[in-house]
């Protein structure tokens, strides 16, 4: 099997980054999980993981927490060979609800985060001449619906910066995937969504629609399962030593909505959203506009 | 999280069916896990996951005894959530030198073996109007290759059956999808059994390209992970709640290659196939042809 390497994961205090931290350190690498607070929830993520895994502090917004990390792992182990770019959240609400700070914040913590992350590993693997970098983006990073134009605006950006930067490091033997799960039972659907202030201070003249899809959406998260496959699969890219693809969507949403999206025009696409009359993402929203006297 | 579900797996022995049979035992859910050898393979697979995997003998060659298997598993347990079918055999060597026999059995397995099963399970999925099918085709259920014609044939055919079954059982409410995994390092590609006689007897017209493509796909799986992440996934399609989609490829090759032959003609695939020199699937092939010609 593949050889133990050394892997640094942000936002690893729950649902992605910690099913892919356990997962990897299970398979017998070297997992750095980073996450902003250690103190809550690290004990939980490194159980029974032994030397396996390390828990360390990296908030993605702090260019000095990054450096610390990477320059303790270069210290410790010699090398870098992947880092899984996991951080993130999701925020909601329609887009004339949004605070310029709110926005700012999305996009700081998805998208620059990210960057900012990649910036400080690719020195030491263009040295070795390889490494990888993966990002986790959604399948909201390839479509869109209502109220999710913040976190689709951070994702569709983020999958921007990874193809243009599998260009520019791919000269040194270095990998860039992305990764486009759909909706899993994960905190990012509920303790750690952040509605946009106007949406939750019942400020909004989109409140209806905006608390429909949120209580159809979470209701539709509750029933999906939790992060195992898209651990197992992070692990997989990890180890594997072929060239990867730029995009992965990852499970039967990802194959569904973006099989959908990539056969159908703009117009078609648009058409099926606005008919579909599911109780999460998108259907609960446009079923409350419907159900609402016409907007004054 | 999701309500324990009772699912049927077949060749659960090895490979993906014994993965997936531990995968959802740990997520609290009963597997019936069925093999040809329970003797012989369900210590191994049942250590530690007493009394949520069930070992069952079937041959899903066998109608009786599939009968008397679901049977058996419909009194125990009171229903069957769900059906995995998972049997399967490989089989490598030219179209042209695929002996009846051989192309009979294959598809006897792969193909008929799951009708067989479905027909067996589906009742009682009608009975309650509840019911999922996951039929575990292949990458090569999506694109056909040189020395695999028999083993794509098989899988082609399944996702036919899919597909029509599919609408079918929709009106009982009972979901029925194709998942197709990639190169996965598992035992199907190590045994040695599976090539036609022709090739093991070494008196194949193909010989040298048929060698290099299994020895290229087994090195290539070496490199590859082993069944976890599929086993996974399916944990999940037993799991989910929505409706599932016709077809969920898994891993970074079955995915970029359904993306890929979803976006070019047949002139532009075959081009970009004929091209691979690559150890594996079908590199290992053209680049033998090329060097050294066919017998």
């Amino acid at each position: 099997m593949a050889s133990p390497q050394v892997v640094i994961l942000t936002g690893s205090s729950s649902g992605f980054g910690a099913a892919a931290a356990r997962e990897l350190a299970v398979r017998g690498h070297h997992v750095i999980a980073t996450m902003r607070d250690p103190d809550r929830s690290g004990a939980a993520v490194a159980q029974s993981m032994g030397d396996n895994l390390e828990v360390h502090r990296l908030d993605v917004r702090d260019r000095a927490s990054i450096d610390a990390v990477v320059a303790m792992a270069l210290g410790r182990h010699g090398r870098i060979d992947a880092l899984v770019n996991n951080a993130g959240y999701l925020l909601l609400g329609a887009i004339e609800d949004l605070g310029e700070d709110e926005l700012a914040s999305q996009i700081d913590t998805n998208l620059i985060g990210g960057v900012r992350t990649a910036q400080a590993v690719l020195p030491a693997m263009r040295q070795r001449r390889r490494g990888k970098i993966i990002n986790v983006s959604s399948v909201a990073g390839r479509m869109t619906g209502p109220a999710f134009g913040a976190y689709c605006a951070s994702k569709w950006a983020l999958e921007a910066m990874s193809e243009t930067l599998r260009f520019e490091v791919s000269p040194w033997g270095i990998d860039v995937v992305i990764v486009e799960p759909g909706t899993q039972h994960t905190g990012a659907q509920f303790d750690n969504m952040v509605l946009a202030r106007r949406l939750r201070e019942g400020d909004s003249p989109y409140a209806g629609p905006c608390n429909a899809l949120i209580r159809g959406h979470q209701g539709y998260a509750g029933q999906r399962p939790g992060p195992r496959t898209v651990g197992s699969m992070i692990a997989d890219l990890v180890e594997t030593v072929d060239p990867l693809p730029l995009r992965l969507p990852i499970g039967d949403e990802a194959a569904l909505v973006l099989g959908m999206r990539a056969r159908m025009s703009d117009e078609e696409f648009e058409e099926a959203m606005r008919t579909m009359d599911n109780d999460g993402f998108p259907g609960a929203y446009f079923k409350a506009v419907r159900s609402e006297a016409p907007p004054s | 999280m999701a309500d324990p579900q009772v699912v049927l797996i077949t060749g659960a022995s090895q490979g993906f069916g014994a993965a997936t049979a531990r995968e959802l035992a740990e997520r609290g859910h009963t597997v019936i896990a069925t093999m040809r050898n329970p003797d012989r393979d369900a210590p191994a697979l049942i250590e530690g996951y007493t009394g949520r995997i069930y070992p069952q003998r079937l041959d899903v060659t066998d109608a009786s005894m599939i009968s008397a298997a679901v049977t058996a598993a419909l009194d125990q347990h009171g229903r069957i959530d769900a059906l995995i079918n998972n049997a399967g055999v490989s089989l490598f060597g030219a179209v042209e030198e695929i002996t009846d026999e051989e192309l009979h059995h294959i598809l006897d397995v792969n193909v008929v073996g799951a009708m067989r099963v479905i027909g067996a399970v589906a009742p009682s999925m009608r009975a309650r109007c509840s019911g999922k099918i996951i039929n575990v085709s292949s990458m090569a259920g999506l694109i056909g290759g040189p020395a695999v014609g028999g083993y794509c044939a098989s899988k082609f055919a399944l996702e036919a059956i899919t597909e029509a079954l599919r609408y079918e059982l929709q009106p009982w409410s009972i979901q029925v999808v194709a998942v197709e995994p990639g190169v996965v390092n598992t035992e199907m590609l190590h045994g040695n059994l599976s090539a036609i006689a022709s090739v093991r007897e070494g008196r194949s017209r193909y010989q040298g390209p048929t060698e290099a493509l299994i020895k290229g796909l087994r090195a290539a799986a070496n490199r590859r992970q082993g069944p976890r992440s599929v086993a996974s996934q399916l944990a999940d399609l037993v799991e989910i709640a929505e409706p599932l989609p016709l077809r969920v490829p898994i891993g970074d090759d079955a995915i970029r290659i359904s993306q890929q032959r979803g976006l070019m003609t047949d002139d532009e695939w075959e081009g970009f196939l004929t091209s691979l020199r690559d150890e594996g699937f079908p590199g290992s092939y053209f680049r033998v042809v090329e060097e050294q010609g066919v017998g």
